[in-house]
């Protein structure tokens, strides 16, 4: 403990602890978008979203970083083995099923439409 | 002819949404939250700072602007939405946002 009380000790233990708090809201973020994927529904998807924030509230007072760190593990952990298997993923976005589906033409390309028949308007 | 125009068929054009839709939307997103005091809330806001929320409920803050919007947030991005005028500007200029 020693070592955490010169100034340089304090500035790592800050910047561990501002990891920390970075993985903490990371891993409450995948959480909340993962029991959405499991609770379909709006109504008990906000329970079980209440119970989650219950249980990362619990911890929310401790001061140890080792057991903050114990404890961030132990979620991760936890985390992988309930994760769903086919998370929803908005479309457009790289996890989405229509990512990189219809690219923008490269600029060489000119679509050139002759025929007229393109044009609907003019019907 | 019924057909106002021949994209009706098509994907809409994606080129985002106005600021002051963005600000009317994210300023009913973040008083949607149980935790924020709506007579607190400005234009200005941080979230931390002015309305005392926590990092996780900023998290879930975020949250409701990915549902609302259907965006797509990566993580280092989200670290970034801390304020109100964090979030217009992002979603503002976001050519997806709906």
């Amino acid at each position: 403990m020693s070592a955490s009380l010169t100034i340089a000790g304090l500035a790592s233990l800050a910047a561990r602890r501002d990891a920390q708090r970075r993985r903490v809201c990371r891993l409450y973020r995948k959480a909340l978008h993962h029991t959405l994927d499991w609770v379909i529904f709006r109504e008990p998807f906000y329970k079980e979203a209440s119970k989650l924030r219950a249980r990362f509230d619990v911890n929310k007072d401790v001061v140890d970083v080792d057991a903050i760190e114990r404890l961030i593990v132990k979620g991760e952990a936890e985390f992988k083995k309930f994760q769903h298997p086919e998370p929803y993923a908005v479309p457009w976005s790289p996890e989405g099923v229509t990512y990189a589906r219809n690219p923008p033409l490269p600029a060489e390309v000119v679509v050139v439409k002759d025929w007229g028949r393109e044009d609907w308007s003019t019907h | 002819w019924g057909l106002l125009g021949r994209r009706w068929m098509s994907a809409p054009a994606q080129d985002g949404i106005s600021e002051k839709e963005a600000l009317d939307r994210v300023m009913m997103i973040v008083k949607a939250h149980p935790k924020v005091n709506p007579a607190k809330l400005t234009q200005s806001s941080h979230f931390m700072n002015d309305l005392g929320l926590d990092s996780l409920d900023v998290v879930e803050i975020v949250m409701g602007f990915e549902e609302e919007f259907v965006l797509y947030i990566p993580d280092e991005v989200a670290d970034k939405l801390v304020s109100v005028p964090a979030a217009v500007d992002f979603v503002a200029k976001h050519p997806k946002a709906k």
